[in-house]
């Protein structure tokens, strides 16, 4: 333990050195978390390795990197679009030689402003890295690269009767990368579990340039799980240039429901009651009465506008079974008051269903310019009163809230909705914020990582665990990264932790820095 | 905000509000799909709207080199579902910077002329503007001139090609396009070249070396073939119908139709066999003198005033009050003009003589597909000879106007007729109005894909109710291949209709039939 101890503190004083020579750069007074290094010279030689086009600085450019799915922004100060584990290596060398910060994005879709350059530095864009490199079907596996939109695995071997089981409902878009570096889930993880349980192996590049092959072609390769721990790093260890994964095959049949209740409480009533009569459905999603207003007018799913609350439930797996599974979930809606249960006529009528459950947190847009969504789980026999005290939190601030989440796993999202440019209104987003996930640990919960912790949550890491935990990960990260270069300030407790900034900087101040949020 | 924001911002902020960048439009955007770049997606796109919409960003020719990128399909509406009118906000970015020119112009000479000389191109080819458009918190240089973008980012294979220069694109929105009588000259030119000895001339003497074979690429010859390649046929006349044509049989409905620039000359058999159809089903059909183009290219390339003036003359020319008529719809069966003129009201909104006369044409228009579909009740609509079907999704049917169901339910009641859908037959084939001259190179790598997904189905015929897809699709049919037919809908159901399955002349004998042009050969 002591090594453990030793490294941790090393791992403070280099931050504290860190943080004390950017505010030196930047002027004492300076609040700006701006990591200096020699941008032009930098940016001739990343050019010298990836050519003119795929290292950019125009104002153009940087804006359109500024955000991700998150309420942050800040500006880089170059992007890269490498397309290679080879250029991703030279990159990441010729930056550590200048002290530049290298932020890793996907498809930017991240809720936790896990891309969000708050150092500034070079955004090392995947997008370009797109390609699947390898299928076997025998093995059932694909090695792909990390920038491969998630559903185009699928689409690419659905033919053949298999897919790739990790389904966030941002799936059209982000990135088998973005979903490595936050192990996220998907609607289908009630069954199948989260990414960590699909990934193999992996080829990444660590903050000294360095490549390794972490895992094998096999589950339960020998040594250190290097795969499991790089896994939900949110690219604070380094970036992952190439993904094994396993591939799953088809189940014989799909049974989609759609069940309509009064009150968001009786629909986690009901999820509570499914879970314990045994059945284990596919799926088991809930959308509540504020998103129902969003979404509906924009899919059509026929979800009716009056109602309080909607659960989506999916059977998979042979057809033979259905039927009794069928009648347990009638039964336990029936019980809890639902005003009526449909089955999915067709495959399109299906999607339309899972449509107005993915495209839930867009369509939030229709409500209000912003939304701050939360990612903790709690027990399921607890969803009911959580769900009712949520609400009462966000009435105390005055503020509306949309849940829409995993309530098979118990996997809330309550988004807190909106506006930014309100004076006053984001502070009191965060302090709501900050009293939901109070409230989850409480009962007996967690911060779920399914959506990283980015810098909107990784000061919740003090809350759920002790020191010598915290102390135990940023040794890690020290290991990997001295130089506190690969994605600072992310996912471990840091001071540039957004409810730090935001509660003590005036709007102008952030806006000065390029750091909006 | 910490700045004053764009002046004109008001009119489009509640649109950027709904924005929160969840990145759903990104996959559905074709010009994301070929460059994987963020200011080349609806997101991106939006991103720097909003920057200069905020007075973050100023707009000048890097900006409108990514707002003149997008192809204007509006696929980013049908996935957004947050309901982000995207196209209000690209059409105020493009009136903001005017009509295209300067940024493409560039990106797409500049390659030409590196490639003539046999070096890149030296010097900074957008001017010294960049440093002080840098919005505060940005750093101001803008990168070495070599990043200055003359080449594509990840372009493959197709030869560059000039785009069309930005006096030209303006002298046809301003002075061409208004006037039908210039649109039919201009045609008429065209038709006179497209068939003449000095086109033969140009096509042996300057487009082929000396042994016949094709220009190398990336020269401007190269670039001049592939245009003179896209050079579509023209049929021997122009549409030129009376003004009222009655049912034929017991009159059921009114109707009035746009002719369309392009639809009127490039497709006068198509037009003659909507007219056919239209009065088979028992509608009288009108078709005003006075109407103009419906200004859907102005309106996408950053000329809105000249888009107005022109709805204002089609909005009177169709007008129940005036020598028209009350009509039951107004038809069109060119899916970009359909869409333009369905959003008249929103167009002629600010204007308070003209706002509510507007909103009311709107909200008359169909396009002529979803009409038919309506109105035709026979369970099958004749009979063509076996072939093997799939239908393109024009861009501003299925995305702009959300017209999928109607066209296909119509093909799938003629008999003999196979349809099979193709994988993505809601992308753009990279027509889009002008996009294919203005940005040559984009719109040939969608056209390969789309090429491709067409080969997929096997089919020999591709029905596309648009006339810039069929123009796109026919050339992409003799450049990549598969060698396919490619139809107007109404061509189709109108020989479906005839009942032979011989291609008999659409609008025979109805009294339809235009008259001939004047250069007939
Ligand atoms: C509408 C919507 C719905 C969502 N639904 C879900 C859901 O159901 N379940 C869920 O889990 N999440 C969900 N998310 C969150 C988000 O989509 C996921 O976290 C996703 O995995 C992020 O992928 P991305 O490619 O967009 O990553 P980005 O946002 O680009 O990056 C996310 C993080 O990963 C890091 N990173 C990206 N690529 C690499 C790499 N190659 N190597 C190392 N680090 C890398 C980044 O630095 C960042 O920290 C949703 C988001 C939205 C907007
Ligand atoms: S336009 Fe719509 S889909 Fe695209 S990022 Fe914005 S909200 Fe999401
Ligand atoms: S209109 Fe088409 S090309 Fe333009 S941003 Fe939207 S999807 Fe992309």
């Amino acid at each position: 333990m002591a090594d453990v101890a030793d490294l941790a503190d090393r791992a403070d004083k280099a931050h504290s050195a860190h943080i004390a020579g950017r505010a030196g750069a930047a002027g004492a007074a300076d609040p700006a978390f701006r990591v200096p290094f020699d941008r032009a010279g930098l940016q001739r030689e990343l050019q010298a390795v990836l050519g003119p086009e795929r290292v950019r600085s125009y104002p153009e450019d940087l804006i359109a990197y500024e955000n991700d799915g998150s309420v942050f922004r800040a500006l880089p100060d170059l992007v890269v679009f490498p397309t290679s584990t080879e250029e991703v290596a030279s990159v990441v060398r010729v930056c550590r030689r200048y002290g530049a910060p290298v932020i890793p994005r996907g498809a930017g879709t991240g809720l936790a402003g896990g891309t969000i350059p708050v150092t500034g530095g070079v955004l090392l864009v995947t997008a370009k890295m797109n390609r699947i490199l390898h299928v076997d079907l025998e093995s059932r596996i694909a090695v792909v690269q990390p920038g491969l939109v998630n559903i185009d695995l699928t689409r690419a071997v659905m033919g053949q009767g298999y897919f790739y089981a990790p389904d966030p409902s941002s799936q059209l878009a982000c990135s088998i990368g973005g979903n490595v570096a936050n192990n996220s889930g998907g609607v289908h993880t009630l069954s199948y579990g989260v990414t960590t349980n699909h990934v193999l192996g992996l080829t990444a590049v660590l903050p000294d340039g360095e490549v390794v092959r972490l895992g094998a072609a096999a589950p339960d390769a020998p040594g250190l799980d290097l795969v499991g721990l790089f896994v939900g790093s949110e690219g604070t260890l380094g970036i992952v240039t190439e993904v094994v994964v396993r591939l799953m095959r088809r189940r014989e049949a799909v049974r989609t429901f759609l069940a309509v209740f009064e009150s968001v409480r009786a629909a986690g009533q009901t999820v509570s009651d499914i879970i314990a009569s045994g059945l284990v459905p596919q799926a088991l999603e809930m959308i509540d009465d504020v998103t129902i207003q969003a979404v509906e007018p924009a899919v059509g799913a026929g979800i009716p506008m009056d109602c309080g609350a909607a659960l989506l439930i999916e059977l998979e797996g042979l057809a033979d079974g259905f039927d009794a599974q069928e009648a347990v979930i009638r039964r336990v809606c029936a019980a809890n008051g639902a005003r009526w249960v449909r089955v999915a006529e067709d495959p399109a009528d299906r999607d339309r269903l899972w449509a107005a459950r993915k495209g839930a947190f867009g369509a939030l847009g229709r409500l209000a310019p912003n939304y701050l969504v939360q990612d903790a789980v709690v027990p399921r026999s607890r969803l009911p009163e959580v769900l009712d005290e949520i609400r009462a939190i966000a009435a105390r601030y005055g503020l509306q809230v949309a849940n829409v989440f995993h309530a098979g796993d118990g996997n809330l999202h309550p988004n807190l909705l909106f506006d930014v440019r309100k004076p006053g209104e984001i502070q009191r987003v965060l302090a709501a914020g900050e009293e939901i996930v109070r409230l989850c640990i409480d009962a007996g919960g967690t911060i779920s990582g399914e959506h990283g912790l980015g810098i909107e949550k990784n000061a919740y890491l003090e809350w759920l665990f002790s020191p010598e935990t915290l102390d135990v990960m940023k040794a890690v990260k020290t290991a990997f990264d001295p130089e506190r270069l690969m994605n600072p300030e992310k996912l471990l407790p840091s001071p540039v932790s957004c409810s730090e900034f935001t509660a003590k900087m005036a709007p102008e101040v952030l806006a000065e820095m390029g750091l909006w949020v | 905000m910490s700045t004053a924001g764009h002046p004109d911002a008001s009119a489009i902020a509640g649109i950027l509000d709904k924005c929160v960048h969840c990145g759903f439009c990104l996959s559905a955007c074709p010009t994301y799909d070929l460059l994987r770049e963020e200011p080349d997606s609806p997101r991106g796109r939006i991103a720097l709207i909003a920057a200069v919409a905020e007075g973050r960003l100023e707009p000048g020719d890097r900006f409108a080199l990514h707002m003149y990128r997008c192809v204007g399909c509006l696929a980013c509406e049908t996935a957004c579902p947050a309901g982000v009118e995207y196209g209000r906000l690209v059409e105020w970015a493009r009136a903001l910077v005017g009509p295209p020119g300067g940024a493409a112009l560039v990106e797409a000479v500049a390659p030409a002329l590196a490639a003539r000389a046999g070096s890149r191109a030296e010097g900074r080819a957008e001017g010294p503007g960049d440093q002080a458009q840098a919005p505060a918190g940005i750093p101001a240089e803008g990168g070495t001139m070599d990043d200055r973008e003359t080449a594509l980012p990840g372009r493959v294979g197709a030869a560059p090609a000039p785009s069309l220069p930005g006096w030209a694109v303006q002298a046809a929105l301003r002075h061409v396009l208004p006037h039908p009588g210039r649109v039919r000259a201009a045609a008429a030119l065209a038709r006179w070249f497209s068939r003449s000895w000095l086109r033969r001339q140009i096509q042996q003497g300057l487009l082929a070396g000396p042994g016949g074979e094709p220009p190398a690429p990336g020269t401007i010859a190269a670039s001049l073939a592939r245009v003179d390649a896209m050079l579509p046929e023209f049929p021997g006349r122009f549409f030129d119908p009376p003004e009222v044509l009655p049912a034929l049989g017991p009159r059921r409905y009114r109707v009035g139709l746009l002719s369309g620039c392009v639809m009127g000359t490039l497709f006068a058999p198509s037009n003659e066999a909507t007219v056919t159809l239209l009065r088979r089903a028992g509608c009288e059909v009108v078709i005003p003198r006075a109407q103009t183009c419906c200004g859907a290219l102005n309106v996408h390339n950053g000329d809105p005033e000249g888009a107005r003036a022109m709805a204002r003359r089609n909005i009177q020319a169709f007008h129940p009050d005036g020598p028209c008529g009350p009509l039951d719809a107004v038809l069109v069966n060119a899916a970009g003009c359909g869409a333009a003129m369905k959003e008249y009201g929103h167009l002629l909104a600010g204007d308070p003589e003209w706002a509510e006369a507007a909103a009311a044409f709107a909200a008359r228009v169909r396009d002529v597909t979803e009409f038919l579909d309506e109105v035709l009740p026979e369970t099958t609509l004749g009979r063509i000879e076996p072939c093997r079907a799939t239908y393109q999704d024009p861009c501003h049917l299925a995305h702009g106007q959300g017209v999928r169901s109607a066209p296909r339910r119509l093909l799938a009641r003629i008999e003999g007729l196979e349809l099979v859908e193709m994988p993505g037959s809601d992308r753009c084939c990279g027509s889009a109005g002008i996009y294919n001259l203005v940005q040559p190179e984009i719109s040939e790598r969608m056209l390969a894909a789309k090429m491709q997904a067409v080969a997929s189905t096997g089919a020999d015929l591709v029905v596309a109710p648009n006339p810039g897809c069929i123009l796109q699709l026919r050339y992409g049919a003799q450049r990549y291949g598969p060698p396919v037919r490619v139809e107007h809908l109404v061509d189709v159901l109108a020989r479906a209709l005839e009942g032979s399955g011989a291609a008999a002349g659409p609008g025979a004998g109805d009294g339809s039939r235009s008259r001939e042009g004047p250069s007939h050969g």
